[in-house]
């Protein structure tokens, strides 16, 4: 080779090996504004099958005004396209600094109008129950206390693959 | 008498700007500290950290005062991430509650569970939070890709907090007990990574540290709640005892680094681009094969050797230079001449990786030394 080009690229060897050496100093002292920027690439962000998905509805319950709902959108998370069962989250907050020990809540999650379940539990022993239609096959996966709120995860079966419901006594519509 | 004056005034030369370097990112470039504790944490810190640099300048070792600072750094980290934790929540153990809120620390080997699902689903599996907590998911990705470009395996012998634990033990006896250990152990930890990147994006679950990960035993582990859980526990003290403390302690290698580890495969993948090698000068050396006994993570074989450099695997502990007895072995800069300039190629090296190790852990070193004055003091940690 070239003396002259042998010369060149070991000149940019070692302005690439400073660059290194910057780097590590550039990670510590610039961390919060590169984190920041990190932080908005639309990969960073963490999977709903953790934070519960996005809240699609906050509103106060009709039978206590100081307990908030949350009410998550559905997540029927998989690695391609969506899972055959996913779960819908809600979070009890409560403005008070205790929660109440027994909170009851109608959900319609869609908000299609119609009611798809009622949640019951205690919030001292965690014992919880679910009244939905059968035939939308949901169950409690979660119901725990996380900080100051109630965590509520109810199990379902993905529309997509779900058969069509028929109103029956069990269905909370029929209150 | 010249030469160790001249030896002397050039290694002080070179400490000043590490001195520098030290008090801005160990103290905010103060020299005052708000009380009693921290001045002492400081200072001992701030001296700790520049014996070592001078040593490595003034003796022309590297792997003997790495090492120290290397098992310093990760008995000190467990203790300060420990009590951390106990502040935090009042307990090592993570509940329910911990993930349900998002709450986990996200520590570096996550980064290879997370990964596919960042390419394909564009989320992060893990429950922990992006910004603004403690071990928070941006900035430990940005230290993560960071020291790809800067060190590449080198984190494994200048960064990891946990590294240390496994080399501490390969230290302990002077001869190893097991002689030959078969390089191509190497390979599991590229099939372990391969498997958990594939099954953690699948389960959408970050599966290595769920089940495997052996640093849990000095870290923090899940509540035990099931049998599952019993037997994860299980697992990952077996892991943890096995291939941190019993298999170094056998062989004198870094077994858990160099044999099981899937961030230690990922992270050999990016020494691939790094520009720091491990060069072996084919006319100096005599084939005496004292390298390729001392590596810790067998990096260097036969082939090696008759190729001139350490293999991608190579932490660039420097273990192998400090040895070669015709000192055939050197930090090299890939694309500079292989026999000139030797000493700057170390010096730009050293200055890297040891600022990267000074500025990740020295934070951690601080507080465990606040953490042990509190013991004295107190009576309690905490």
């Amino acid at each position: 080779m070239n003396k002259a080009i042998k010369k060149t690229i070991s000149v940019l060897a070692y302005i690439w090996a400073a660059i290194c050496l910057l780097t590590v100093f550039v990670i510590f002292i610039g961390s919060n504004p590169l984190s920041s920027l990190i932080a908005k690439l639309p990969f960073v962000k963490v999977d709903p099958i953790y934070t519960g998905g996005e809240i699609v509805k906050s509103y106060r319950s009709t039978s206590d005004s100081l307990l908030l709902i949350q009410v998550h959108e559905p997540v029927f998370s998989a690695l391609i396209g969506e899972s055959r069962n996913g779960f819908i989250q809600m979070e009890f907050v409560p403005s008070a600094p205790a929660l109440p020990q027994h909170i009851s809540e109608i959900i319609d999650y869609d908000s299609d109008g119609t009611n798809d379940f009622e949640v019951t539990f205690d919030t001292t022993t965690g014992e919880t129950s679910l009244k939905a239609c059968p035939s939308k096959q949901m169950s409690i996966s979660v119901s725990t206390r996380v900080e100051d709120h109630w965590q509520v995860r109810v199990a379902l079966p993905n529309p997509r693959y779900a058969s069509t419901c028929t109103t029956c006594s069990n269905c909370p519509n029929n209150k | 008498m010249y030469s160790t004056t001249h030896k002397l005034g050039k290694s002080l030369l070179w400490l000043l700007p590490m001195l520098l370097l030290l008090i801005f990112f160990l103290n905010g470039g103060s020299l005052y500290c708000s009380d009693w504790k921290r001045a002492i944490s400081f200072w001992l810190t701030f001296l700790f950290f520049g014996t070592l640099f001078f040593m490595m300048l003034y003796s022309g070792k590297t792997d003997k005062w790495r090492a120290i600072g290397f098992v310093t750094i990760a008995i000190l980290f467990c203790i300060s991430f420990m009590t951390n934790l106990i502040d935090l929540r009042g307990t090592v153990m993570y509940s329910s509650n911990e993930i349900r809120g998002c709450n986990v620390p996200f520590c570096h080997i996550v980064t290879t569970m997370v990964i596919l699902p960042m390419a394909i689903k564009q989320t992060i599996i893990f429950p922990g939070t992006i910004l603004g907590s403690f071990a928070s998911i941006a900035p430990m990705l940005l230290i993560v890709f960071g020291v790809m470009i800067a060190l590449g395996r080198g984190f494994c012998s200048w960064g990891c907090f946990y590294g240390g634990w496994d080399e501490g033990a390969s230290r302990i006896l002077k001869k190893p007990v097991i002689k030959k250990v078969s390089r191509g152990l190497r390979w599991v930890s590229f099939a372990v990574l391969v498997a958990i990147a594939i099954v953690s994006a699948f389960e959408l679950s970050p599966v290595y540290c769920d089940w495997l990960c052996p640093f849990k035993a000095v870290t923090e582990f899940e509540e035990i709640t099931s049998t599952a859980v019993i037997f994860k526990t299980i697992i990952f003290w077996s892991l943890f005892i096995g291939l941190c403390i019993v298999l170094p302690l056998l062989t004198k290698k870094r077994m858990q680094c160099g044999t099981f580890c899937p961030m230690g495969a990922l992270m050999s993948i990016s020494n691939k681009i790094n520009i720091f090698k491990v060069k072996i000068d084919k006319d100096k050396c005599i084939n005496c094969k004292a390298c390729t006994k001392v590596c810790p993570t067998l990096s260097i074989g036969e082939k090696d050797i008759l190729k001139g450099s350490a293999s991608f695997t190579c932490t660039k502990c420097g273990k192998c230079i400090d040895k070669c007895p015709k000192d055939a072995i050197h930090y090299h800069i890939a694309g500079t001449p292989v026999n000139k300039g030797q000493s700057a190629t170390r010096l730009i090296f050293l200055y890297a990786a040891f600022s990267f190790m000074m500025i990740l852990n020295g934070g951690s070193i601080m507080q465990a030394i606040v953490r042990i004055l509190n013991l004295i003091t107190n009576g309690s940690l905490m």
